[in-house]
């Protein structure tokens, strides 16, 4: 079905629930503070993620990545607050105005590549900011939005919680994870690879590039979208930065840290971003240094990111240096 | 203030703003028509030539007009350490590695390059300068002309005198110098540039200095008229591939007229759909331009 | 059965005039060569023919229905491949990958066969290449030869009705080609109406049947292989393939 395997669910599925064991712990520890910026991570995982499926596997470079989540993070907001509609509703709702905004810059963007493809998404989160800055009678402008209602309680589950939005997020960021990273590895993201391979080579053995890049965009923006919504009733205070440039900059170094093309790879440089920014708090002002500096170090040295690295290491350590076994699908990518 | 005068002022400070953008609209399509690829950070390099006219204005007690230009050798100078030590790297690794190439994505690792290049920049003007708007010192600060009924200043107008200076010796110096022929036998074909003895990584020094010193100079003379701040880059590093795009990636004389097609087009457009959107009109059009006609109004290199 | 019709194809690159009025058609079954100097517009013709570019003037005809300037990936999957004279593997992903890519296109990405039926159709491909051996390399590793090997087998994917072939055995050594003649000849006997472009005499004198000459963007002559290699306006054109054509 949509040509993900059984074999693949099944392999991936273990890792899966290792990690919500590990992760379920978390709590335990009793530090406040770590529960707090893991549910961050969890959002910017969904995020680096989702990211991944348009860099890493189609190629195309997309700058404004936070306009989305800022789109989202408002229809669901706006939507709880000046319509009463349940934030359930408005999360999947924000993901999915987030895709149809997604739809918008995707069909003129379509046919463009690299640089034009990049300046275009950038120019797009200018817009949206300009937007969401400008339309004060709708979104209070720079004020931002305060007093965000909660998601509500579902029988005995409390959301103003910490814990409880824990582990909410923690499911719905793992189960995003497993979801993006099943699409990937199935025939939908071999095509997506072979498009990033080789555009021509694609066109010729018959597809629709324009089609496949649109689908992966509207994947991407979902999510992103979905992921804005999740950080509204939580943080309960929204405002226009969430669609900054300097957002989507973020995004995109957890995403290339990590290393493009593996899905997982960015959740863990969202992990490692996420630490080193909070850890930085103090240092707020060098954070974009930092940042920067990662970013170019990371392209001039380890191109495909840690993970990417890694993967690339262990590949060619294992002696089975042009060979690359594959398990139906498995963890490895491609 | 009648209509026609209106739309008479904006298209003066259309023209003028024009020459700003055609500045540094010229030398980003420079480097992607030579070097082949796209450098985000441009506008950092505007900020940083705004910046240190105003450090060397300070320092040597000398007028930012005339400090500029040196402003602008120092960026060029740092573009060219930047181009040896990062960019050049790059570019062999290109070469060799066209197999695990796409996974390693290419022409991704220039772009991000910058990218990363431009965060790293702007947040070291932040620490360094602070993000309080800072005001250039000048003798000619409050000196007004006036034509008509229409009145700005002496430094808008230097600006444009020096920003027009600079374009024709740009031109010029494409046209009729050695060198310059010798960098646009390199945009066109950097294969059989080297056959014939160009020296390319030399050609790409001096396209790397002339152009971030373009736009260093376009900061230089910008500052006194508006204030600095360390994400002025960013705000203008769109408009400059609006720019650049419109002329046509890699044609300079087009992103030239594009420059001062955009100035125009922004001011006027300006008087109808206010100022708050009119930032939003570069990104239009260059939407519409790659949506219909991708090489550009002007055609290509 | 016409499999394949020009008609009257203009193509201009600015001030360069790469096609003149090219006409032509091809037979159902047929094993078309299609040669000339370097320049002559042989790649572009293939590129206009299979919707990388659209023709200024004329018209492209496949099975009799009209397909001028449709993009590519329709003209795929209505049976009409191409390969790439530089070899365009996916380099990152595996061999078998690489086929079963375009297995998932010609029978259906998320729907129409399971991954087990779409591995077999694969293999089947790769062994009628001669890479079963290889399946499990990434691409990038395979040597020159064998990448012209996999161009093939992932055309051939596609079950084609027309094929064309651009620079098949371009970098081989003299093995290699053999190799490919050999291929081209099988692929030939499958029923599949097959259009190379070569530079490589010996290739197409022993391959094709029936020769097309093109020469500065306009047909020359068209012949049978004898003809050709006997022709003094072929023979100016190519000035030093004399002693080529002359051997066989």
């Amino acid at each position: 079905m949509l040509g993900i395997t059984r074999d693949t669910l099944m392999s991936l599925l273990p890792y899966y629930f290792i990690s919500v064991i590990i992760l379920s712990l978390i709590p335990f520890t009793g530090n406040e503070y770590i529960v707090h910026v893991m549910i961050l991570v969890y959002i910017y995982m969904i995020l680096a993620s989702s990211l991944d499926i348009l860099v890493g596997y189609t190629g195309a470079l997309n700058l404004g990545h936070a306009a989305f989540f800022a789109i989202g993070a408002y229809t669901s907001t706006l939507l709880s607050m000046r319509l009463g509609i349940s934030p359930w509703i408005g999360l999947i709702l924000g993901g999915l105005f987030a895709m149809v905004a997604g739809l918008i810059l995707g069909i003129p963007c379509l046919r463009l590549r690299g640089p034009y493809l990049a300046i275009s998404t950038l120019g797009f989160g200018i817009v949206v900011y300009m937007f969401l800055n400008n339309l004060e009678e709708i979104t209070r402008g720079p004020l931002g939005i305060p007093g965000i209602p909660p998601l509500p309680g579902l029988g005995i589950l409390d959301f103003t919680k910490k814990t409880t939005y824990y582990y909410f997020a923690m499911i719905l960021g793992l189960t995003c994870l497993l979801i993006l990273k099943l699409l990937a590895t199935s025939r939908y993201g071999k095509i997506l690879i072979a498009i990033r391979e080789d555009e021509d080579a694609a066109k010729a053995i018959g597809v629709n590039i324009a089609l496949y890049r649109l689908l992966a965009f509207m994947i991407a923006t979902f999510f992103a979208g979905l992921a804005g919504g999740v950080y509204a009733h939580y943080i309960r205070y929204i405002s226009p930065d969430l669609s900054t440039l300097s957002e989507s900059i973020t995004i995109l170094s957890m995403t290339l840290v990590g290393g493009f093309g593996t899905i997982v790879g960015p959740a863990f440089g969202a992990l490692l971003l996420t630490f080193i920014s909070e850890l930085l708090r103090p240092l707020l002002e060098y954070r974009f240094l930092i940042y920067g500096g990662l970013i170019v170090f990371i392209v001039r040295f380890m191109p495909g990111g840690i993970i990417g690295t890694l993967m690339k290491y262990w590949s060619t350590h294992g002696g089975i240096s042009f060979k690359r076994v594959i398990k139906g699908g498995g963890t490895k990518s491609s | 203030m009648s209509v026609t005068t209106g739309i008479f002022e904006q298209l003066i400070y259309g023209i003028m703003t024009g020459g700003i953008y055609a500045m540094i609209g010229a030398g980003l399509s420079m480097i992607f028509g030579v070097m082949r690829f796209s450098n985000f950070a441009h506008g950092e390099f505007y900020m940083l030539g705004a910046y240190i006219t105003y450090v060397l204005t300070i320092a040597l007690g000398l007028d930012p007009y005339i400090v500029a230009p040196l402003a602008a050798i120092c960026v060029g100078l740092l573009g060219i350490l930047i181009n040896i030590s990062l960019i050049r790297p790059l570019y062999e690794a290109a070469s060799k590695a066209r197999g695990t190439s796409a996974f390693y994505f290419q022409d991704l690792r220039f772009i991000l390059l910058t990218v990363g290049l431009s965060i790293f920049l702007v947040d070291l003007a932040l620490v360094i300068w602070k993000p309080i708007p800072i005001r250039v010192p000048s003798s000619l600060a409050y000196m007004n002309i006036t034509i008509g009924s229409i009145s700005f200043s002496v430094q808008r107008l230097l600006a444009f005198i020096i920003a027009c200076t600079s374009l024709t010796l740009l031109y010029l110096f494409l046209k009729k110098t050695r060198t310059g022929k010798a960098i646009r036998a390199t945009s066109q074909n950097p294969a059989a540039a080297m056959l014939v003895g160009i020296d390319i990584h030399k050609i790409y020094n001096i396209t790397i200095f002339i152009s971030l010193a373009m736009a260093a100079l376009a900061g230089g003379i910008l500052g006194p008229i508006f204030n600095l701040h360390p994400r002025m880059g960013l705000d203008v590093v769109v408009k400059a591939f609006a720019v650049v795009i419109l002329g046509g990636m890699g044609n300079v004389v087009g992103s030239i007229y594009a420059g001062f097609f955009l100035g125009l087009a922004e001011n006027l457009g300006g008087l109808f759909i206010g100022t708050e959107y009119r930032e939003a009109i570069g990104f239009i059009l260059m939407i519409l331009v790659l949506w219909l006609r991708p090489k550009g109004l002007l055609g290509g290199r | 059965m016409e499999a394949l019709k020009v008609v009257n194809v203009w193509k201009r690159f600015g001030g360069l005039v790469a096609l003149k009025n090219v006409s032509f058609s091809v037979k159902e079954g047929e094993l078309l060569g299609i040669i000339g100097p370097n320049g002559a517009g042989k790649t572009t013709l293939f590129n206009v023919m299979t919707g990388f570019y659209k023709p200024d003037k004329g018209r492209i005809l496949f099975y009799g229905k009209d397909i001028t300037g449709k993009p590519p990936f329709e003209l795929a999957k209505k049976g009409l491949v191409r390969t790439f004279q530089l070899v365009k593997p996916f380099l990152g992903m595996t061999v078998l990958d690489n086929v079963l890519v375009s297995v998932y296109m010609r029978y259906g990405v998320f729907r129409g066969i399971s991954e087990e039926e779409a591995r077999e159709k694969a293999r089947e491909k790769l062994k009628f290449v001669g890479l079963l051996h290889r399946e499990n390399y990434l691409a990038e590793a395979l040597p020159h030869g064998e990448k012209k090997r996999l161009e093939i087998a992932r055309a051939l994917a596609l079950n084609p009705k027309v094929l064309l072939l651009d620079e098949p055995v371009g970098g081989l050594t003299p093995t290699e080609m053999d190799e490919i003649i050999e291929l081209i000849k099988k692929v030939h006997d499958s029923g599949v109406t097959v259009i190379v472009i070569e530079h490589n005499m010996r290739v197409v004198m022993n391959v094709c049947k029936r020769i097309i000459v093109l020469n500065y963007g306009e047909i020359l002559t068209e012949g049978t292989p004898e003809e050709i290699a006997s022709n003094p306006d072929v023979i100016k054109a190519y000035l030093g393939e004399r002693y080529i054509a002359r051997s066989k």
